[in-house]
C-alpha cells in the first residue's frame, strides 16, 4: 500500500481524501464527475480507485512529492484521476505533471504560481482545470493548453489577468469559465464564440461594457457581472433565452434594456448598488430632429411607399426606410436618428420597479401616443410591439 | 456534525433559549470539512440550504452554500432567533432598519429607501446571532474566488419570511425551501405541491436568496 504509506509520511490522515469536493466550489460536481466517468478511457483497470484521488492540500509543499512521480509495484501516476495540489507553496510547476497522464481533474489553487508548465498540455484527458488565486498574468498560458480539448471547467479566479486567454477560444468543450477577480478591463468581440459556455462568471473585474456578442452564447444560463464598472448593458442579452441566473450588482448602471424582461427562463436578478434612477420620469438631453427627420418622420407614416419610390430620389427612399418605430404600443411615430431616451418603470411580478431604457420619438410621447392610431389603423408595417414589458412578466424574479 | 446535534438537542430540551449558551457552544464547535462535507452542496445560480437536523420540531439547523457573488434579499426572521457560524469562507452581513408603516401599494408611490444600519463581516468560526427587534438584514459572499459555506440554527423553524426591496422598503412574503435534507437532495416542486396541498394557500415565488 504505496499510497498509505506515503500518506502517512506527509502526516496525512485518510480524512484528507475526503472533502475534496467541498473545497470545489461551483466546481464541485464537475470535479467529481471527471474522475468517475474518465475510467473507460483510462489505460489502468477501474479497480485502481483507491489511488484515483491524491490530495495534498496544505501540507506545506514546495513541489510534487517525488514518490507520487515513481512508478512501483502497486502504484503508477497513471492511476491517478484526480489530483488536489491547492493551499501549498508549489511557486513553479514543473513539467513532471505530465507523468499524470490520465489526469481529469486537477487543482493548483492557492500556491503563488506565476505560470503554468507547457507540459500541462499533455493532460488531455483533462475535465477540469482548477488554478485559483496565484500570480497567472496574461504571459502565464502555454499555447498547449490547447491540447486540453476536452476540458470542461476552467477556473482562474483571484489571478492577475488582463485579458482573457487565447486558448481559451480552443477548447471546444468549455462550460465553465471562472474569472471573478483578476483585471479584465475589457471584453472582445471573440467572445460570442465560445458556445459551449454555460456558465460565465466576471465578476470583480474591470469591466466598462460588455460587447454585443455577448448575446451568441446561447447556452449560457449563468452570467455574473457583478462588481465591475458597467454603465450598460447590450441589448442583446435578450438573446440569451437559457439563462437562468444574471448578477449585475455593484456597477454604474443606470437603466437597463427593455429587452431583458423577455429573459423566460431568468430566476435570479442582483441589482443593487447601482445608481438606477429612481425619479418615475426622467428626459434626457434630446437634440431636436434636423429638417429632414421632420418631413421623412410625416412621410414615412402617411405617404405609401410606392409613391416614395416614383417621386423621391433613391438615397431618400432609403433613408425613410431607416425608420425606427416608437417604442410607445399606442404611437405609430418613428424616429431616425433623433430619438428620446425615456425611463419606464416596469414592474416585475408586481413586486419591483426597474427603470428600463426606451426610445420614443418625441418627449410628449410618455403621456400620450404622439401619433395615435386612428381606428381604422391596421397598417402591418406599424405591429406595435404587442408583447410589451407591460405584459411580459419575469416569473421568480429576485432583486437585490 | 452528531456531538454539535446532541448538545443543541439537550439545550433545547426545556423550549427555553438562552442565546448566549447558544452562540458559546456554536462557538466552541471548529469547522472541520468532514463534518459537512456531505451538506455542501453548491449550485450554479443561487445559494443553496441543506437540511441537517430538525432537533426534533424544535428547531432547523441547516447548511447554507454560496458560490462566489451570491448574495441574500433583505429578509426578516419571521420572529424566530437566528444563529449563523461560518464554516468556510467569509459572510458579508449588511443590517436595515424596519421600513415604516406599510408603504401604499399604490403604483404612483414610491416608497422610501430602506436605512442601512451597518456592516459586520464573519470569518470562518465566526458567530452571529440575530432576531426582528435588531432589525432586517442581507447576507452574501464577498468574494469572487471561494465558496461560503454557513450553518444557520433557526428557533423555532419557519417555512415562510418576508423579503424587502431595498429601494422603495416594499415587502413580499415568500416560502423558505431546502435544496437537499439530511444530505440528500430534494425536489423542490414536488415539496412545494406537497405543501400547497397541506395548507390550501396561494403559493408565492419561493424564495431563493
Amino acid at each position: 500500500m504505496v499510497l498509505w504509506a506515503a500518506l502517512s509520511r506527509s502526516n496525512l490522515s485518510p480524512f484528507d481524501l475526503l472533502g475534496v469536493m467541498a473545497e470545489m466550489d461551483v466546481s464541485t460536481s464537475s470535479f467529481d464527475d471527471a474522475a468517475n466517468d474518465s475510467d473507460a478511457e483510462a489505460d489502468q483497470p477501474s479497480n485502481s480507485s483507491v489511488y484515483s484521488t491524491v490530495d495534498v492540500s496544505n501540507t506545506g509543499l514546495d513541489t510534487i512529492p517525488a514518490h507520487y512521480l515513481a512508478e512501483s509495484a502497486d502504484y503508477s501516476p497513471r492511476m491517478v484521476r484526480k489530483l488536489v495540489l491547492a493551499r501549498n507553496a508549489i511557486v513553479g510547476l514543473t513539467n513532471a505533471i505530465a507523468s499524470f497522464g490520465n489526469l481529469t481533474a486537477l487543482d493548483v489553487s492557492s500556491n503563488g504560481l506565476a505560470v503554468l508548465p507547457d507540459a500541462i498540455g499533455a493532460l488531455d484527458k483533462l475535465r477540469t482545470l482548477i488554478a485559483r488565486s496565484n500570480l497567472l498574468d496574461d504571459n502565464s498560458f502555454p499555447k498547449s493548453l490547447q491540447r486540453l480539448t476536452k476540458l470542461e471547467t476552467l477556473n482562474l479566479s483571484g489571478n492577475q489577468i488582463e485579458q482573457i486567454p487565447s486558448a481559451v477560444y480552443d477548447l471546444p468543450r468549455l462550460k465553465a469559465l471562472y474569472l471573478g477577480a483578476n483585471r479584465i478591463d475589457s471584453l472582445p468581440c471573440k467572445i460570442g464564440t465560445i458556445f459551449s459556455l454555460e456558465v460565465l462568471y466576471l465578476g470583480g473585474n474591470r469591466l466598462r461594457e460588455v460587447p454585443a456578442t455577448i448575446g451568441r452564447l446561447r447556452n449560457l444560463s449563468s452570467l455574473a457581472l457583478c462588481d465591475n464598472r458597467l454603465e450598460t448593458i447590450p441589448s442583446t442579452i435578450v438573446e440569451l433565452q437559457a439563462l437562468q441566473s444574471l448578477s449585475l450588482h455593484n456597477n454604474l448602471l443606470r437603466t437597463l434594456p427593455t429587452e431583458i424582461v423577455k429573459l423566460r427562463n431568468l430566476q435570479q436578478l442582483s441589482l443593487r448598488s447601482n445608481p438606477l434612477v429612481h425619479q418615475f420620469i426622467r428626459d434626457m438631453s434630446f437634440n431636436p430632429p434636423a429638417l429632414k427627420e421632420l418631413s421623412a418622420r410625416i412621410v414615412k407614416i402617411q405617404v405609401p411607399v410606392e409613391i416614395n419610390t416614383q417621386v423621391l430620389p433613391p438615397s431618400l427612399v432609403d433613408y425613410i426606410d431607416t425608420a425606427n418605430q416608437c417604442v410607445n404600443p399606442k404611437c405609430k411615430g418613428v424616429y431616425f436618428e433623433a430619438c428620446i431616451e425615456h425611463i419606464k418603470f416596469v414592474d416585475f411580478c408586481g413586486k419591483y420597479r426597474v427603470p428600463l431604457l426606451q426610445y420614443l420619438c418625441s418627449p410628449r410621447c410618455s403621456r400620450s401616443p404622439a401619433y395615435a392610431y386612428t381606428d381604422s389603423s391596421s397598417d402591418s408595417e406599424m405591429s406595435a410591439d404587442e408583447a410589451g414589458p407591460s405584459q411580459i412578466k419575469l416569473k421568480k424574479v429576485l432583486l437585490g | 456534525m452528531e456531538p454539535l446535534c446532541d448538545r443543541l438537542r439537550t439545550i433545547f430540551g426545556d423550549d427555553r433559549v438562552n442565546v448566549d449558551e447558544v452562540e458559546h457552544v456554536l462557538s466552541q464547535y471548529k469547522s472541520n470539512e468532514a463534518d459537512w462535507a456531505k451538506y455542501a452542496m453548491f449550485d450554479d445560480h443561487k445559494y443553496t440550504r441543506n437540511l441537517v437536523d430538525k432537533g426534533n420540531g424544535k428547531y432547523n439547523l441547516m447548511i447554507l452554500c454560496w458560490g462566489p457573488g451570491m448574495g441574500s434579499s433583505i429578509h426578516d426572521h419571521t420572529d424566530s432567533h437566528c444563529f449563523v457560524k461560518i464554516l468556510q469562507g467569509t459572510l458579508l452581513e449588511t443590517r436595515y432598519e424596519w421600513p415604516e408603516a406599510k408603504p401604499d401599494e399604490d403604483a404612483s408611490e414610491e416608497g422610501r429607501p430602506m436605512a442601512e444600519i451597518g456592516r459586520t463581516s464573519y470569518e470562518m468560526n465566526g458567530v452571529t446571532y440575530m432576531n426582528d427587534t435588531i432589525g432586517l438584514h442581507r447576507m452574501e459572499n464577498p468574494s469572487h474566488t471561494e465558496g461560503t459555506v454557513s450553518l444557520h440554527l433557526y428557533i423555532p423553524a419557519f417555512d415562510h419570511c418576508q423579503m424587502f426591496d431595498a429601494r422603495t422598503g416594499r415587502r413580499s412574503t415568500c416560502q423558505v425551501t431546502f435544496w437537499s435534507e439530511f444530505g440528500e437532495k430534494i425536489d423542490v416542486r414536488q415539496k412545494i405541491e406537497e405543501r400547497k396541498k397541506q395548507k390550501q394557500v396561494v403559493v408565492q415565488p419561493s424564495l431563493t436568496s
